[in-house]
């Protein structure tokens, strides 16, 4: 049996063996990192298969919480460490573009930040969350910042502020949780969540939501996000929106649904998430830079995440789950080919970008990238979104469904703008993209197509939504 | 495992080809005739046949194939099979977008009319969509958004339906349908029916459709002609045979006509009168046809809102006949473009001399469009009039008799404007369109013929269409066809117009000897014009009707949804400077947040 | 074999009163002709004028000629305006009209009409085009209050058929009794139709050189002339079928022959009645512009058509009169 922690001790390993690595070989840098993915990819594909049977609870070295790592993996946590780890060694092979010194400390938080994202999917436990909520955040931290200019600071100095308000409430619900329960394991807390005060229940829950808000990119939590995702090198970009993004919504799916079966707080939930798709789509589309809004559109599509955990029926967290799968796979394709895009015109601005997806190379993928993320059949993209407002329909919440697809109108609108500027004959030449480029925008868009055509391997996953509904892992 | 031949056949044949012709790009145009000619051809012996399965790809794709099928996909894969034959010349070669697109948008549409499920629909439905968004971005880029737009609305009206339904039924079965209370269903069809008049452009959801006609011709053969079709069947299905007869009565009725489709049938009648009044002010020979197409499709929208067997059947017939008479137009518009590389009618003209085959095509199908006898477009539109009248619509009645009246108006701008009249200097040496264009044409032309003749035939197929469905019945016979206040017999007709034209021809030819054929500056103008002044009268043809029309002309659907848009945007641009990028602003963004989750859980508690 | 004898006699009693109606119509115009000039005080050509005149134009020998569409003008328009007569009742004979009702006869007047427009684009004459515009825009106008009419008719007697019209009106009495708003409206839509003063817009000869008509000459223009004879009676004689009973006095039914002979000279006379006014109305008008014929035809016949249409909705549906 292959044993979960593995998903998280081999990229810490890694990370702290880099150096002595590039003491070795500077250049052998990019393809270990990619190797070490592809050796996590597989164990998360191992681990996938073994939780799929039964999930796997485990408690690491044998200390106890807080000290000791509590795993539980499920199928859908371990569903979801697979999209993270696949994500994040396509990107890896798009990491090798990177030329930028430092690139040690480049793949050692890349490492981190695999390590942060896995844990905070995998975990049984809210301390080790919070810990591994923190790894990821340093990490990111680090690397949002990592260009070294105005932007990038900027942009990381807004996470930061607004990350560490966010790790401070997480620790506080976790203290008030503690404090009455004197423990720190999720099941635990939920089979003895009815002894708690309720008003301090309210106030943890609060301080839960909060703060797993900000990675999750909710409205009105998510003012970092498009500086950052703007500041940050592409490939970090991608990173952030298909790994950290996703564990800090599998982290409030889990606060929502394993922690607080909160019934009657799922209304406030969906008109959260409406809010974040109304805000995210609508600034997107006055927007003149790619990558902001790209990253506007990531909280568009959050946005649609939440709405769908929020709704809180089998079908349309069914659909959260695949919509979370076809967003990581999706966006970072979006932001790969946005790098290279920027690379190739040397500009943020889109109307500088006339005909730059001429290439097929480039445009295909694109294309298919953008088709799935309006969710357009047949890609991965259409099934997510079909099935959450389906879920909504049948709880009945008629008007805030047209309202969420007034505002799926609006990213359309946007899309084929861009879609129309990219495409139109153009004099211009450009650098025709590498295959670090095209490579992984190829392996993107093959999934997508892939599971869009033939999506009953992620619907058999998706069967334990409802198990993990009534508060199982 | 014959519906397994039938989903092979008619969405994964289609589909493979794409693949194929995207990957053999060298052959791609010839790829795509072939893949294209399988299903055309397949049809056949499908007809009368009944048969149902489930694929599971995850999601269970119900499908069935009956009559219903069959006669839309008659229509579609025979327009679409013409046009790929027509894109054989007029594409260029070793490009596989185009046939890639066109048979995706085929899988798609075959898929739509195969499936049985509102899941299935969709998925098809969707698929048909972007495919048809990439082949109006591929020409004319500038207008692919405003096509993606209203594709994207109509596919959201009809999530918004089958939603309702869902909520009501648990199930996305067409034939789970029990159980949903009458204002559950009025929700459900309207958002259907919505949905689907987008697709065929129905008042005031007709916008796109002037500007996405302007793409590649034979691509918008098939879109007009066949893809539209699809708006028709959904109606179709979702009013007659997910809700059924029963149900639309249930609503009222007035004269027997549900109220329920009363109004669709005046949008209609309605979309028929503007749709013919803004075509005939076109000078974009293109965008003439697309408002052609949008007046012609208020007809079929006025048969399926009237609901009896006559105008339902009538409906069918009519799109029928718009599929392949409007292909031929749009590929008859793509054969002037290839020759001449213009689109205005004012700037061609007298083409019909050096274009004879092609004239003859286009008249035909003008024939056809005007609703002249010798064509089945006569029946079709007879059949729509005599449902009205027989039921004593005032309103809907003269408005679509007027409406035709206005086609001769167009067809005749066409006529004269493109193929009459004077010959340019510069088309001096046009050629007649390629053999492949010009077959094309002619095998869209057939069934307008044949149908005239034998009108029998085609509504035997219609009347299983309409007995199915619970409908009704029509009185027909093979070569006759009535109605409850009238009839007519095409034997009759076409006999005497024969002996009539024969006798006239005699008269004719009777003291004919040789003529001197003059050239067309050998003309009587008073002797007033030199002779190297073009005096083709094709600019502003209608200038007096269109100064007439002017108080009116300057309200336009298109205007007030610019102006929609654009407070919408400045709207946006209002709410973006939330994002004031201030981290302290953030800040306090955030602690307002907890205050109000704390306050929505204690008031939740 | 009296199945097939029937056939012969009603083809050939069709081609009789073809025959007849194309002499009714070439002795209107000569009729027209004189009349008109004895309005303006002249003398006149003779009655028989226009027989001579399409007796020599049709024995023309030789002629020049444009192209082939141009040579579809004269076939579609002479074909065309034969078969709407085929389809149309004469005093009381039915014809065809059997087998085809209103709308069709409404679709078969189009078919010499655009054989006509066809012929005069085919001629490259610009006058030719503006005058087939300005009768197509006039089509528009006066076909409003028309199918309007029609549409009352087909409404009030419930059905869309010549021969059922006619058996109504002849049971009961004439439309125009009943409905006398309608029957008003159809005389001022006919005068746009049947193109004299004052809306000869599109033949205009002093303006646009007789419009379409201006390429045509010999062969050509005499069959065109036996087409324009054809359309007087058409035009009369749809009027005389909608409003006049179609000049039934005596059912055939009971009087046999000698009901077809009364009806036919009875048919005559009305024929000749609608197309006097006609004439009076023409030999004192001026001419309007197009866009003028357009406004007047969309505003003061649709209105009186209208209200005809109201009162035969009134009568049909509310009331539930039923014919």
């Amino acid at each position: 049996m292959i044993h979960p922690v593995l998903l998280i001790a081999i990229p810490l390993f890694f990370a702290f063996l880099l150096p002595l690595i590039s003491l070795w070989s500077k250049k052998s840098l990019p393809y270990v990192t990619t190797a070490v993915m592809g050796l996590n990819t597989i164990i998360a594909i191992l681990v996938f298969l073994e939780a799929m049977k039964a999930p796997i609870f485990d408690i690491i070295g044998g200390f106890q919480p807080p000290l000791g790592i509590v795993l539980m993996v499920g199928p859908l946590g371990g569903f979801l460490a697979m999209i993270i780890n696949t994500a994040a060694l396509i990107i890896s092979i798009y990491s090798m573009e990177m030329k930028k010194e430092p690139l040690l400390k480049y793949y050692m938080l890349t490492l981190l930040l695999l390590m942060g994202t896995n844990g905070m999917v995998l975990t049984g436990d809210i301390f080790n969350l919070f810990v591994f909520l923190e790894v990821t955040s340093i990490a990111s931290y680090g690397l949002a910042s990592y260009n070294k200019d105005l932007k990038g600071f900027e942009g990381a100095l807004k996470y930061v502020i607004l990350g560490s308000i966010g790790s401070t409430f997480v620790l506080i619900g976790i203290a008030l949780i503690y404090s009455q329960l004197r423990t720190l394991n999720m099941l635990d807390i939920a089979r003895r969540l009815g002894e708690m005060d309720p008003y301090t229940k309210i106030v943890a829950f609060a301080s839960l939501f909060l703060g797993f808000g900000v990675e999750a990119e909710m409205f009105p939590l998510n003012t970092w996000v498009p500086e950052t995702y703007d500041g940050a090198p592409h490939p970090v970009t991608a990173m952030f929106s298909s790994m950290s993004a996703k564990s800090g919504i599998f982290a409030l799916a889990r606060v929502i649904f394993t922690i607080f079966a909160f019934a009657n707080y799922l209304w406030f939930v969906v008109i959260m998430g409406l809010l974040t798709v109304f805000f995210g789509e609508i600034v997107a589309y006055v927007q003149k830079d790619i990558k902001r809004m790209l990253a506007y559109s990531s909280i568009g599509q959050m946005g649609m995440i939440i709405m769908g955990l929020g709704i809180g029926t089998t079908i349309a967290v069914e659909g959260a789950f695949f919509q979370m799968f076809s967003h990581a796979m999706g966006k970072a394709l979006l932001f790969i080919a946005a790098g290279y895009m920027i690379y190739a015109a040397q500009t943020e601005k889109m109307s500088e970008m006339k005909g730059i997806g001429r290439n097929p190379l480039i445009g295909i993928p694109l294309l298919i990238g953008i088709l799935s993320i309006m969710g357009m059949p047949p890609f991965i993209g259409f099934y997510g979104k079909f099935y959450i407002l389906m879920g909504g329909f049948s709880q009945g919440y008629y008007a805030i469904i047209a309202l969420f697809l007034a505002a799926s109108i609006v990213e359309i609108a946007y899309y084929a703008r861009f879609i129309k500027i990219v495409f139109q004959p153009s004099t211009k030449n450009y650098p025709a993209p590498r295959s670090t480029v095209y490579v992984p925008l190829i392996l993107f868009a093959i999934i997508i197509v892939l599971f869009g055509v033939y999506p009953q391997p992620v619907f058999e996953v998706l069967k334990h939504v409802a198990a993990f509904l009534a508060g199982g892992a | 495992m014959e519906i397994w031949s039938a989903f092979g056949i008619f969405v994964l044949v289609p589909l493979i080809g794409a693949l194929l012709s995207y990957l053999a790009r060298k052959y791609a145009v010839y790829l795509g005739l072939i893949f294209a000619l399988v299903p055309a051809i397949a049809l056949y012996p499908f007809y009368g046949k009944e048969m149902s399965t489930v694929v599971n790809i995850g999601v269970k794709l119900n499908l069935a194939f009956d009559v219903t099928t069959w006669f839309f996909m008659l229509m579609l894969d025979t327009v679409a099979l013409a046009s790929m034959l027509f894109a054989t010349s007029y594409v260029r070669k070793g490009e596989g977008g185009f046939s890639t697109l066109m048979l995706l948008g085929l899988a798609g549409a075959n898929g739509v009319l195969m499936a049985r499920d509102f899941l299935t629909l969709y998925i098809f439905w969707e698929m048909m969509s972007w495919s048809a968004y990439i082949l109006v971005l591929r020409s004319s880029g500038e207008y692919a958004r405003r096509y993606m737009l209203f594709a994207v609305l109509s596919a959201y009206l009809l999530i918004m339906g089958i939603g309702i339904y869902y909520y009501y039924t648990g199930s996305f079965l067409y034939s789970a349908a029990s159980g949903i209370p009458l204002s559950g269903w009025a929700w459900i069809l309207l958002f259907l029916i919505l949905g689907f008049a987008v697709k065929m452009a129905v008042f005031p959801l007709h916008v796109w459709a002037p500007y996405a006609y302007r793409s590649e011709q034979p691509f918008v053969a098939f879109l007009s002609g066949g893809l539209s079709k699809l708006g028709t069947f959904g109606i179709f299905m979702a009013m007659y045979s997910i809700a059924g007869v029963a149900i639309l009565q249930g609503f009222g009725t007035f004269r027997s006509i549900s109220l329920f489709g009363y109004p669709f049938a005046v949008l209609g009648a309605f979309t028929a009168f503007i749709g013919t009044i803004l075509a005939i002010f076109q000078d974009d020979l293109r965008k003439l046809l697309a408002y052609s197409s949008i007046g012609q499709l208020g007809y079929v929208m006025v048969g399926l809102g009237l609901g009896t067997p006559l105008a339902v059947g009538g409906a069918l017939f009519h799109a029928f006949n718009h599929a392949f008479f409007k292909a031929i137009l749009f590929l008859g518009a793509g054969a002037v473009i290839y020759r001449t590389g213009k689109y205005r009618i004012s700037e061609l003209g007298g083409l019909g001399y050096r274009m004879p085959f092609t004239f003859l095509f286009v008249l035909f199908a003008i024939f056809a469009l005007a609703g002249i006898p010798i064509t089945s477009g006569f029946i079709s539109k007879w059949m729509l009039y005599e449902a009205a009248i027989e039921k004593k619509f005032v309103l809907i009645a003269p408005l679509m008799l007027i409406a035709s009246v206005g086609a001769f108006l167009y067809c005749f701008r066409i006529l004269y404007g493109v193929f009459l009249g004077q010959l340019d200097k510069e088309h001096e040496n046009v050629k007649e369109a390629p053999a492949p264009m010009l077959a094309a044409m002619a095998l869209l032309m057939l069934p307008l013929l044949i149908f005239a003749i034998f009108p029998g035939w085609i509504l035997k197929w219609i009347n299983e269409i309409l007995t199915g469905a619970n409908i009704g019945t029509l009185k027909y016979d093979t070569y006759a066809y009535y109605s409850s206040i009238g009839g007519a017999d095409m034997l009759v007709f076409w006999i005497t117009f024969m002996l009539l034209f024969m006798i006239s021809m005699y008269l004719f030819t009777r003291k004919r000897k040789v003529t001197k054929v003059v050239d067309q500056y050998d003309n009587y103008l008073a002797g007033e014009t030199p002779p190297y002044v073009q005096l083709h009268a094709a600019h502003n043809f209608y200038k007096p009707l269109r100064d007439t029309w002017a108080p009116l002309l300057r309200y336009s659907v298109d205007r007030a949804y610019e102006k929609f848009v654009k407070f919408f945007i400045e709207g946006f641009e209002e709410i973006k400077k939330m994002y004031t990028e201030n981290p302290q602003d953030y800040a306090a963004y955030l602690g307002i947040a907890f205050l109000i989750f704390l306050l929505v859980g204690w008031w939740l508690l | 074999m009296t199945d097939w004898a029937n056939i012969l006699i009603n083809a050939g009693l069709t081609a009789l009163y073809l025959f007849l109606a194309i002499c009714v119509g070439l002795l209107f115009m000569g009729i027209a002709r004189k009349v008109t000039a004895r309005i303006h005080n002249r003398v006149g050509p003779p009655i028989y004028q226009n027989f001579l005149d399409v007796g020599k134009l049709l024995a023309k020998k030789s002629n020049i000629k444009h192209n082939w569409i141009f040579d579809f003008a004269p076939l579609f328009a002479l074909a065309g305006v034969l078969l709407a007569l085929a389809y149309l009742p004469m005093g009381g004979y039915r014809l065809l009209s059997g087998d085809g009702d209103l709308i069709l006869l409404l679709y078969i007047l189009v078919i010499p009409a655009l054989g006509f427009a066809l012929g005069a684009g085919a001629s490259a004459n610009p006058n030719a085009g503006v005058g087939v515009m300005r009768a197509l825009t006039l089509m528009l106008s006066y076909e409003m209050p028309f199918l309007l009419v029609l549409l009352s008719l087909m409404i009030y007697y419930n059905t869309a058929s010549l021969t059922t019209l006619l058996e109504k009106q002849m049971h009961s009495v004439w439309a125009i009794d009943v409905l006398p708003i309608s029957a008003l409206a159809a005389d001022i839509a006919l005068q746009g139709m049947m193109m004299e003063k004052p809306f000869d817009i599109p033949i205009a000869p002093h303006e646009i050189a007789s419009g379409p008509l201006v390429e045509f000459g010999g062969n050509y223009l005499g069959m065109l002339m036996l087409y324009s004879a054809g359309s007087i009676v058409v035009e009369t004689s749809l009027f005389v079928d909608l409003f006049l009973g179609g000049g039934i006095v005596l059912n055939p039914a009971v009087y046999g022959i000698l009901a077809y002979v009364v009806n036919y000279i009875v048919w005559f006379a009305l024929i000749f009645v609608v197309w006097m006014i006609a004439i009076f109305i023409n030999a004192v008008f001026p001419r309007f512009r197009i866009e003028q014929a357009f406004k007047f035809y969309w505003k003061w016949p649709t209105l009186i058509a209208a209200l005809g249409l109201a009162q035969a909705y009134i009568m049909s549906v509310i009331l539930g009169v039923s014919v």
